[in-house]
């Protein structure tokens, strides 16, 4: 995948007409059979990574599938004019009446999400009293303000002990602002919001952070070497197929002479 | 003679200070925005059934992307 379409200031500018989906691959099965019906390789299994434009009701494809956005499109540019070319065909209801939050669906993803996107994850711990859904209407809007839009990766539990790898958190409900660990298995609680908290004020924190922290980079293979060495593992929902992946998978987790695995991107990822 | 010469040095050299000062200037813009903000980015929808109801409620296009939050098994990288 080249992620240089997507981090391109025309592709982010032109998204805003967009609703754009990002789907962890192998993290859920009835998400994996629908992309199954968007793309698979040459041989049937559904690959690492997939990319297309869709209409609204996703009835037709508005561009060519396949791996990343340079199967389709010779440059960011081109992504981007195209992306605004099909706006203009579709007449947008209200998009600030009832926002969606924009999430992963559980707190396990949004903590490993926010690690490989290296930015702060915002997470809602819901309970009997404080229901998800006010915490998560309370910071939808936000999410996609023109000030925080992309900045953080959200995600809401109800059980407060999926967070127990959290340095600094006690359990309460509310609000976290989270510092994602390298491989975003823990974490740092950076700031906690009490559930009464007014969102004024979260929106405030939120954007002096937004500020004031850069987003964390890493180094591919020296991450995948190093994790494979400390054996930290990620277990997918669903098995994985892509053959690339596969392969890389086996040939790190083969010793090497000096008892260090190495560390490959699959399929170009 | 000598004074074209000086003429075209001096102007020369301002020239060069000057592209030196822009460049310094845009360098030091760059590295302060890398070190203390988060840059702009897209705002994604991590679930599929989420972001299908934000389309159908919008009217809006879609880009659909899937990664695997994983490489070779290790996690914290796409």
């Amino acid at each position: 995948m080249d992620r240089s379409f997507l981090s391109n200031e025309k592709v982010i500018e032109a998204s805003r007409n967009f609703v754009c989906i990002r789907l962890a691959t192998y993290e859920d099965e009835a998400e994996a059979e629908f992309l199954r019906t968007v793309y698979v390789g040459r041989t049937g299994d559904l690959e690492n990574t997939v990319f297309v434009l869709m209409s609204p009701d996703t009835k037709e494809n508005l561009c060519r599938p396949g791996r990343s956005p340079d199967f389709a499109f010779r440059s960011p540019n081109s992504l981007a004019a195209e992306m605004n070319k099909i706006a203009e065909r579709y007449e947008v209801s209200d998009t600030s009446a009832n926002p969606i939050l924009p999430q992963l669906k559980d707190v396990r993803l949004g903590l490993n999400v926010s690690s490989c996107d290296g930015l702060p994850s915002v997470v809602c711990v819901a309970d009997e009293n404080n229901p998800a859904d006010l915490m998560q209407n309370a910071l939808a809007p936000m999410a996609y303000s023109d000030e925080l839009a992309g900045k953080f990766v959200y995600s809401t539990t109800t059980e407060p002990s999926m967070l127990n790898s959290v340095a600094n958190y006690s359990g309460q409900p509310g609000i976290l602002l989270i510092e994602p660990g390298e491989y975003g298995l823990d974490g740092k609680l950076v700031q906690y919001f009490s559930p009464s908290t007014k969102t004024s004020v979260i929106e405030k924190a939120l954007i002096n952070y937004a500020n004031s922290a850069g987003k964390i980079t890493k180094e591919h293979s020296s991450h995948v070497r190093t994790g494979r060495r400390e054996g930290v593992t990620w277990k997918t929902e669903i098995p994985v197929e892509d053959r690339n992946s596969l392969q890389a998978q086996q040939r790190s987790s083969r010793p090497s002479g000096r008892g260090s695995p190495r560390g490959r991107r699959p399929g170009g990822n | 003679m000598n004074t074209s010469v000086s003429r075209r040095l001096k102007v020369a050299i301002g020239i060069r200070i000057m592209i030196g000062a822009a460049v310094m200037t845009t360098v030091g813009e760059c590295l302060a925005q890398g070190n203390s903000e988060i840059p702009s980015g897209i705002a994604w929808h991590g679930v599929l059934t989420d972001g299908l109801a934000d389309a159908k409620a919008t009217n809006r296009p879609i880009m659909l992307l899937s990664a695997a939050p994983q490489c070779a098994g290790v996690p914290g990288m796409w």
